[in-house]
């Protein structure tokens, strides 16, 4: 019994490797009825046919020849997600525009304006527990980490209702606007286990010095889409500090964790213009010399995510801070 | 063999191959096919998905024509290489890993760990530095000798033509993925795909993938002897220097906030150092590495900075997980995890009787 197996598996390996090189009238016939895909392999034999491609162009045409298949499926699983910050605008007064590129200075370099405001919060800020309790027994680190509550900073709202850490910023710098990279470090300091400071504004080529006040050991994991991620120890107490490099520009704020105390977070917006800004305790910002012209600002919140994507906002010689007012079911989702 | 033998012999085998053809089906019944992630399908406008499918077509070909975004235009010599990659593929692989290498095989949600996820370009271990592609020779090794203690089986005894093939194959999934996954961050960012940045991601890949081939890191210093001294050494670096955090003092990782999550959006913890199965290998270097530059999309850091000013402490801190990772093969008995909270103090009050030169165990304490 167990030779026949084995006969009958040498037989079909036999029969298998004669089918594929003589291809025999009964094989294509077996094919054909048991539906074997080998004929559907074979069939879409231009797109396969090897050594065509020898040149750029020809290896599109071939991409796009190949495409509908794959695409038809990809079209028929799509869900249409609704995209987010839509009808988010409450209570803006900017100056409607009809720009839709958000580059467009009527004058490069000529004039430049502000663009300034207020983020506000409508309705009662949630009450957040804090993150690490000093009388804690049992917290990691508790003679460093406990040395005072760490309370919540996620949703930070300050006098008169206004929101900290949102950001605002230019995703893409204005055309024909030429980059002068900053040299001042940026310096993100770790004091009684919390990052300070919460929010940074970073250029990409900026240096960016990542130091600990703390007796304790921490790590900086940074979480970026297009920048190479690290996971650094850092000595307690390193005031020499390491240098992190952003080399490309995000499309988001990226977060930056500590693991070993894991409700240590930060925000970093690296972006390869200056126009950028995140607002301070009392929800107030301020973006300087924007050229003249209409604009997108994106804005965006760490638990509300992206609030705006194209709050068109026209740059003129004259600053009339806006007011953003979101309401408070956005930043508790 | 006389006529009717003949005859018999070719009427069994249509019978044969009728059987086996309805039966089991033939082996390359399906051809390969790659699918777009879902980071696409969940684009909202389907023009959009086009184009970013045809740039990753054009990057990195199609199933049937395989080719990596690091070797555009391949010869015909190596599209036959990848095509034997995809063969040997698609027999050993691709039931964990999945058709796209998106660690979404038939097998994948009955795994713990899961198998790995290669479509963002990131491999846990490696001989580059954190967030760094893998080498070659890195994802050839891990083929070779598998990753204890998890699914992933060594496949020594294949042919080296077939491993070669096979790993070259994973790097074309693994660029398409990373591709794919650049610009649908980019599609939903910007909802659309600007002509004029596009070759900045296209770039990207080709020069993070190159760089690797270059970026092969070193010990800081050259191995010394692994004596018991210097684990004991090693010891007290473990508990002073950060690694007890989430390992535990007793290098078993049993805390309760030993918690964290992968660059894949799964729950990870640090390892039990003690269960004698170090996944990124035995050797003194594989974990020299593991200590200097961390692991790959987990929380574990690198501490190449903080021991800059003392690179021997790696080699003491290798000396004592080898020797805890060996103490189950010396019939040890290891006690059941502390399950406690972290206490530096009682973690120093260990380091000091430790360094007084008692076995202090592990005991805890107050």
């Amino acid at each position: 019994m167990l030779q026949n197996t084995r006969s009958s598996q040498s037989l079909r390996r036999v029969i298998c490797a004669r089918r594929l090189t003589a291809m025999t009238a009964l094989s294509v016939l077996a094919c054909l009825m048991t539906g074997c895909g080998d004929s559907a392999e074979t069939k879409p034999a231009p797109a396969t046919a090897p050594d065509t491609d020898s040149s750029a162009p020809d290896t599109s045409d071939t991409a796009s020849r190949q495409e509908p298949s794959e695409n038809s499926n990809a079209a028929a699983t799509t869900e249409s997600s609704e995209t987010a910050a839509t009808d988010s605008r409450v209570g803006t007064d900017i100056p409607e525009s009809n720009a839709k590129d958000n580059a467009k200075p009527a004058q490069p370099a000529a004039t430049t304006g502000s663009f300034s405001g207020r983020v506000i919060l409508k309705g009662t800020p949630p009450d957040l527990p804090v993150l690490a309790r000093a009388d804690d027994e049992n917290l990691k680190d508790k003679e460093v980490c406990g040395m005072a509550d760490v309370p919540d900073d996620s949703l930070l709202v300050g006098a008169d209702s206004g929101i900290a850490s949102v950001f605002l910023y230019l995703r893409r710098a204005p055309k024909g606007f030429k980059q002068e990279t900053p040299t001042e470090p940026v310096v993100l300091d770790q004091k009684g286990c919390v990052f300070t400071p919460h929010t940074a504004l970073i250029q990409t080529g900026q240096p960016v010095m990542v130091k600990s006040s703390d007796a304790v050991q921490h790590n900086v994991h940074t979480f970026p889409a297009r920048n190479q991620g690290v996971n650094i120890l850092i000595k307690p107490n390193d005031q020499a500090g390491i240098p992190l490099e952003y080399a490309r520009a995000e499309s988001e704020p990226i977060q930056v964790k500590c693991d070993i105390h894991a409700w240590m977070a930060s925000y970093h917006l690296v972006l390869d213009h200056p126009f950028m800004a995140v607002t301070d305790e009392a929800g107030a910002f301020r973006i300087e010399g924007l050229p003249v012209g209409d604009y997108e600002f994106r804005v965006w919140h760490e638990r509300a995510g992206l609030l705006e994507r194209e709050l068109a906002v026209s740059v003129t010689g004259s600053d009339t801070p806006v007011e953003l007012t979101y309401a408070v079911d956005q930043f508790t989702k | 063999m006389t006529g009717n033998e003949k005859t018999a012999g070719l009427l069994m085998c249509a019978c044969m191959l009728m059987s086996s053809l309805t039966l089991t089906g033939c082996e390359r019944s399906e051809p390969a096919r790659w699918t777009p992630s879902e980071l696409v399908t969940e684009l909202p406008d389907p023009a959009l998905q086009d184009e970013l499918n045809k740039l990753v077509t054009e990057n990195s070909g199609t199933a049937s024509t395989p080719q990596l975004v690091t070797q555009p235009n391949p010869t015909f010599k190596q599209q036959l290489h990848l095509k034997h990659g995809q063969a040997v593929y698609r027999k050993r692989c691709v039931q964990c890993h999945g058709e796209n290498g998106d660690g979404n095989g038939e097998a994948a949600d009955h795994l713990y760990p899961r198998p790995r996820d290669y479509t963002r370009g990131i491999f846990k271990f490696t001989s580059t530095p954190y967030g760094a592609r893998p080498r070659r020779e890195d994802l050839i090794r891990v083929v070779h000798t598998g990753v204890t203690g998890t699914s992933m089986p060594r496949f020594n005894r294949l042919p080296e033509k077939d491993i070669k093939a096979v790993v070259d194959y994973v790097m074309v999934l693994s660029q398409r993925g990373e591709l794919q996954f650049q610009l649908a961050m980019e599609a939903d960012a910007a909802e659309e795909l600007d002509p004029e940045y596009v070759p900045e991601f296209i770039e990207d890949v080709v020069n993070r993938w190159q760089q690797a081939g270059s970026s092969l890191t070193q010990p800081l210093t050259p191995q010394p002897e692994l004596t018991a001294q210097r684990a004991a050494l090693g010891r007290e670096a473990f508990l002073s220097k950060g690694c007890s955090k989430c390992h535990g003092d007793d290098g078993r990782g049993h805390t309760k906030d030993n918690i964290g999550s992968d660059s894949w959006g799964y729950p990870t913890r640090a390892a039990d150092l003690t269960s004698g199965m170090l996944r990124g290998g035995q050797q003194p270097i594989d974990v020299y590495r593991r200590i200097m530059n961390g692991i790959n999309g987990t929380p574990m850091p690198g501490f190449k900075a903080a021991f800059a000013s003392e690179p021997d402490t790696i080699w003491n801190l290798v000396a004592f997980v080898l020797q805890t990772s060996n103490r189950r093969r010396y019939q040890e008995e290891i006690p059941a995890g502390l399950m406690k909270p972290y206490d530096t103090l009682a973690n120093t009050a260990r380091a000091q009787k430790a360094n007084a030169g008692s076995e202090g165990g592990a005991a805890p304490e107050g």
